[in-house]
C-alpha cells in the first residue's frame, strides 16, 4: 500500500513539473567542413519534439557566430511546428546558432536559445560563451566526453555565474533537475550519447542550449 | 451684373465643393465598461502584448474582435449579443488559453465565470489533496478488509 501511495505521489509531480520550452536545434551537431546543416527554432514540452510555430513577430536575432568570432544573420522558413533554415559549414571550429525571443513591445527579450556545433572535430569549450544576457554553457569538453562521464554546466546572467536549478533533458528523455550555485557547476553523472537540451527559468526569463554527445 | 453674378456662382461653387471634399468628418464619444480579461501564467507574470481573439456566439471561426493584450496581460471588448463568448490568449511561444463567457441579456457578465484559472501553487494543493482522499479511502476499505486483532 506505502509503494502504491508513493507511485500516485510521484506520478502526480512528475507530471505538475513538465513545462513548455523553447530551443534551437540542429540537425547535426558534429558536421565536417563543406557540409550543410539544418538549423530549427523549436518549442514544447518533449525535446526534440517540436509542437509550436514561434510566432514570427516574436523572433529576434537569428544569428549563428563562426569559429572566427563574426556573426552572420539566419533567415528561417515556417513549417507546420517549427521554422527551419539551412547553413553550410566553411571552416572547423564552434558554431554558434542562436536567437532570442522578444515581445516588440518590451525592452529585453524572454527567452534566449543556443546550440553548439562542434565542425571538423576541432573543440574550444571557450567559444562555448555566446555574451547572452542569460545562458547555460557547458564548461568542459563535448567532444571528449565519454559515456557514463560527468557532464557540468555554468548557469551565467551578464558573463557572471548564477545559482539556479537548471533542467537536463535528453533527446526523448525525461527531465534532470540539477543545481548550481556561484561556484559550483550543475553536474549531471552518467550522459550517454544523444542531443540534449538544458534550459532554466529565471525572474520571468527562459534560456536554453542544445548540443550532443558523440558515441 | 451678370459677371458679378457669376463671380458670386463660382464662390459658391468652390465653397460648396470645398466643404464635399472635406465631407469625411470623424466625432468620438467616450465609453466606458465592457468586458475584459486579464491573462497570467501560473506564475502569476502578466501574458502581455500577447494576440487575443474574441468570438462572438454563432461565429467562431472569424474574430469578432482581435489585438493585443496590454502591458499588464488585459484586452477588454464590448459584446453586441447574448450568448457563450469565446476568448483566445497566445503569446505566440507555446502558451495561451482560451475561456468562454456567458454574456447576459444585459451585457454583463454571467457570475461565476470571472475567474476559472487556479495557480500553480492551488494545483499543487489540491492535486495532493485529491491523492490524500484517494489514499484515505483506499486505506479505509484496507483496513476493512482486514480488521486488525486486539
Amino acid at each position: 500500500m506505502k509503494k502504491g501511495f508513493l507511485i500516485i505521489l510521484m506520478a502526480f509531480f512528475g507530471s505538475s513539473l513538465f513545462a513548455h520550452e523553447d530551443w534551437i536545434d540542429v540537425n547535426n551537431y558534429y558536421p565536417a567542413v563543406g557540409d550543410t546543416i539544418t538549423i530549427y527554432l523549436s518549442g514544447g514540452h518533449h525535446y526534440p519534439e517540436s509542437e509550436t510555430l514561434l510566432a514570427e513577430r516574436l523572433i529576434y536575432q537569428p544569428e549563428i557566430v563562426t569559429p572566427a568570432g563574426r556573426t552572420e544573420s539566419l533567415k528561417f522558413t515556417a513549417e507546420k511546428n517549427r521554422w527551419k533554415t539551412s547553413y553550410v559549414i566553411k571552416k572547423a571550429g564552434v558554431y554558434v546558432a542562436k536567437f532570442a525571443l522578444k515581445k516588440p513591445q518590451m525592452d529585453s527579450p524572454l527567452f534566449y536559445g543556443k546550440a553548439l556545433i562542434i565542425a571538423g572535430n576541432k573543440d574550444q569549450t571557450a567559444s562555448y560563451t555566446a555574451n547572452l544576457p542569460m545562458e547555460i554553457s557547458p564548461i568542459i569538453s563535448l567532444s571528449s566526453i565519454k559515456p557514463d562521464e560527468t557532464l557540468k554546466f555554468h548557469l551565467q546572467k551578464n558573463g557572471e555565474p548564477k545559482a539556479g536549478t537548471v533542467i537536463l533533458m535528453p533527446s526523448g528523455g525525461k527531465n534532470n533537475y540539477l543545481s548550481t550555485t556561484e561556484n559550483q557547476p550543475a553536474q549531471f553523472t552518467g550522459v550517454q550519447p544523444g542531443k540534449y537540451l538544458v534550459y532554466t527559468e529565471q525572474s520571468g526569463t527562459n534560456c536554453s542550449v542544445t548540443f550532443a554527445i558523440q558515441k | 451684373m451678370t459677371r458679378y453674378v457669376k463671380s458670386i456662382l463660382i464662390a459658391l461653387i468652390a465653397l460648396g465643393l470645398h466643404s464635399q471634399i472635406q465631407a469625411h468628418g470623424v466625432s468620438y464619444k467616450v465609453i466606458q465598461g465592457g468586458i475584459g480579461i486579464q491573462a497570467q501564467y501560473d506564475d502569476g507574470q502578466p501574458i502581455s502584448y500577447s494576440d487575443c481573439k474574441i468570438f462572438a456566439p454563432g461565429d467562431m471561426k472569424t474574430p469578432y474582435q482581435q489585438g493585443l493584450t496590454d502591458k499588464y496581460g488585459r484586452f477588454v471588448f464590448v459584446p453586441d449579443t447574448s450568448g457563450i463568448w469565446k476568448i483566445e490568449v497566445d503569446d505566440g511561444m507555446g502558451h495561451g488559453l482560451i475561456e468562454k463567457v456567458d454574456i447576459s441579456n444585459d451585457m454583463t457578465l454571467t457570475k461565476g465565470l470571472e475567474q476559472k484559472h487556479f495557480n500553480r501553487y492551488q494545483d499543487i494543493l489540491m492535486g495532493v489533496s485529491v491523492i490524500f482522499g484517494i489514499t484515505g479511502i483506499a486505506f479505509y476499505f484496507a483496513a476493512k478488509k482486514n480488521p486488525r486483532q486486539s
